[in-house]
């Protein structure tokens, strides 16, 4: 009976001789060797485009790199195992097992990331957040995602975060972010005066996608009259200047038109915000 | 019946505007000369500080032709539309315009200074005054030197649309370039009818005016110059010479930011400006940066100084137009 069994489990797998082997390293390193260079070649090749173009060089990387590794899976397997169904059954069975157990959180990344390729819940070149952490996404790797914040700080997160937690993408794979700057004025300003005001900010940025529109919402606090001011700047990289120009404008221009901004003393700015 | 001979200079609507074609084989050598821009960044700047001279080309015959176009409309004393010019700079319609509006005896209307234009708001804004007592034709020469692209100073070309498009300034003439046309239509987004340009010169338009011989380098020059004359001219100079470089365009700085770009965008919208002006348009660009900016670029020949006023220069309108692009920049439709 036990000399059945190992004879069974023996029989799912070929002999493998010299020339199998030699095959079979063969297709893994040129798999590797094209996974390597379309991480390398296509980054650079983004690197010297703009808007869309670069983002669809960029979202290309993940995608060549599951194909090439399915493609590579699918010719390495049969030179392993003998593929009938019931080896594949067997095999994948016992796969199944040994990475419930022991690598289930890997496995469940890896997973994820195929998914993830799929969903494209996130592209390279999106800004996103996850976590309370908001970046670039730069690489996709096989368990994990590259971010890199604006502080140009690197954070590696899981696929794993994809199953159940929020992902706020800003512009899921387009060239077009929103980006708000926020103005606090007194109430009494005139709102309307304030509006044509920061929209004409807007417009005179250099920063400035003249084709997506520009709006201007106020809502009222405590302390006075929150302002945000909404446009899109031609690049997404160019989201935190862009807010530093209208931001730095729209102060002046405010200024040039007397209107007060909102102030508040330290202890009440204390209570409100606990 | 004898078929009437093409003519060079055709006045048509923007809508009817054509650009001629780009052969394959062109659009595969400008790939490939900026692949090994990129490869070898380095290897080809010489001799391009050099500012080889533009060939003069004559506008006359464009100007009479715009008689066949607009006589009609001057003519009749009950019209009182608007006729707007659009066109991307170094076409030379602003020239024939010109000569077309001598010729007829508008009266010019005098744009603003645009330094004042920026002034606080409760400083008297020049006035716009076109109608003449006789209640003749006016012409705004160029309607991309009647604004600052700043926070204060759209006003007068706001105060300007408001109007002409009412009918209160009565029948003109309004030359406007293409970039600041596409800016423009964001600021006062009112469709207007009788939208005129001079047509891009096809190859065949190219010989006719001798600026290149031979089919591959007529063709090769068309697709350059987008069939902009300005252009096509200052690359045939160099043919004529038999240099066997002709069409090689002035390269990049091998350092591109966002400010270059800036630079490069705001001299064509504003068809010109003032270092002043710059730094007026550009505050987010430090004065350094932005003397750093237009020294790389003028050495590069992209743009030239001329009667204290920076321009783009025909010979690398080509290239910044290509840059400005692949940046995701708003473009003209030219």
């Amino acid at each position: 009976m036990e000399t059945g069994s190992v004879k069974d489990v023996a029989g799912l797998f070929k002999s493998l001789d010299g020339f199998a082997i030699f095959e079979i390293a063969v297709i893994f390193a040129l798999a590797l060797a094209v996974v390597w260079l379309t991480q390398r070649v296509l980054p650079w090749v983004a690197a010297h485009l703009h808007g869309k173009r670069r983002l669809y060089i960029l979202a290309m990387v993940p995608m060549i790199r599951i194909v090439v590794l399915v493609i590579a899976l699918v010719m390495i397997i049969p030179r392993i195992i003998e593929p009938t169904l019931q080896n594949m059954v067997a095999t994948l069975g016992a796969a199944g097992l040994a990475i419930g157990f022991a690598l289930k959180d890997y496995v469940s990344s890896l997973i994820a990331g195929v998914v993830a390729i799929h969903e494209m819940p996130y592209r390279p070149g999106d800004w996103i957040e996850v976590d309370g952490s908001y970046g670039e996404v730069t690489h996709i790797g096989m368990r994990t995602v590259e971010l890199v914040t604006n502080d140009d700080t690197v954070i590696w997160v899981p696929h794993l975060k994809l199953w159940d937690n929020l992902i706020h993408n800003a512009n899921n794979g387009g060239p077009s972010l929103m980006c708000i700057a926020e103005f606090y004025t007194q109430p009494e300003a005139d709102a309307y005066q304030i509006r044509d005001a920061l929209e004409e900010v807007a417009l005179t940025s250099p920063y400035l996608q003249l084709g997506k529109p520009i709006a201007v919402t106020a809502a009222e606090q405590p302390w006075g009259t929150k302002y945000r001011l909404k446009a899109y700047p031609i690049d997404p990289r160019q989201q935190f200047q862009f807010i530093t120009d209208m931001t730095a404008r729209g102060k002046k221009r405010l200024m040039e038109l007397d209107v007060r901004f909102a102030k508040i003393e330290s202890d009440e700015a204390y209570q409100l915000t606990h | 019946m004898a078929e009437e001979p093409e003519k060079t200079w055709q006045w048509v609507t923007v809508d009817d505007y054509e650009k001629p074609a780009v052969p394959t084989t062109i659009k595969i050598k400008k790939w490939w000369k900026k692949f090994v821009r990129w490869v070898t960044p380095e290897q080809e700047h010489e001799g391009e500080e050099e500012q080889s001279q533009v060939l003069e080309l004559s506008f006359d015959t464009a100007a009479e032709t715009l008689d066949d176009c607009f006589s009609d409309w001057l003519n009749d004393d009950d019209d009182n539309s608007l006729r707007w010019i659009i066109a991307p700079p170094h076409s030379g319609v602003e020239e024939a315009v010109q000569k077309w509006a001598e010729k007829h005896s508008l009266a010019e209307v005098s744009l603003p200074d645009r330094e004042s234009l920026c002034d606080p708001d409760d400083s008297p804004m020049p006035e716009f005054s076109p109608k003449s007592d006789d209640n003749n034709p006016w012409i705004m020469p160029q309607l991309a030197h009647s604004f600052l692209r700043q926070t204060n100073g759209l006003r007068w070309v706001r105060e300007f649309f408001s109007q002409v498009l009412s009918g209160e300034a009565g029948k003109g003439v309004i030359v406007c370039d293409s970039w600041a046309w596409a800016f423009l239509e964001k600021v006062w987004p009112v469709p207007v009818n009788q939208l005129w340009t001079l047509q891009g010169l096809d190859q065949n338009a190219l010989e006719r005016l001798g600026l290149a011989r031979g089919d591959g380098r007529l063709r090769a020059l068309a697709a350059l110059s987008r069939g902009n004359a300005g252009v096509a001219a200052a690359y045939s100079d160099r043919y004529q010479r038999g240099s066997e470089k002709a069409f090689d365009t002035p390269a990049l700085p091998s350092e591109i930011n966002d400010a270059t770009a800036f630079v490069c965008y705001a001299l064509l919208l504003h068809r010109g400006m003032t270092k002043t002006q710059l730094v007026q348009a550009l505050p987010i660009v430090s004065g350094s940066q932005l003397e750093i900016q237009l020294q790389v670029l003028k050495q590069r020949a992209l743009i030239e100084l001329e009667q204290e006023l920076w321009y783009v220069t025909a010979r690398g309108y080509p290239v910044v137009r290509d840059l400005l692009m692949s940046r995701g920049f708003w473009l003209d439709r030219f």
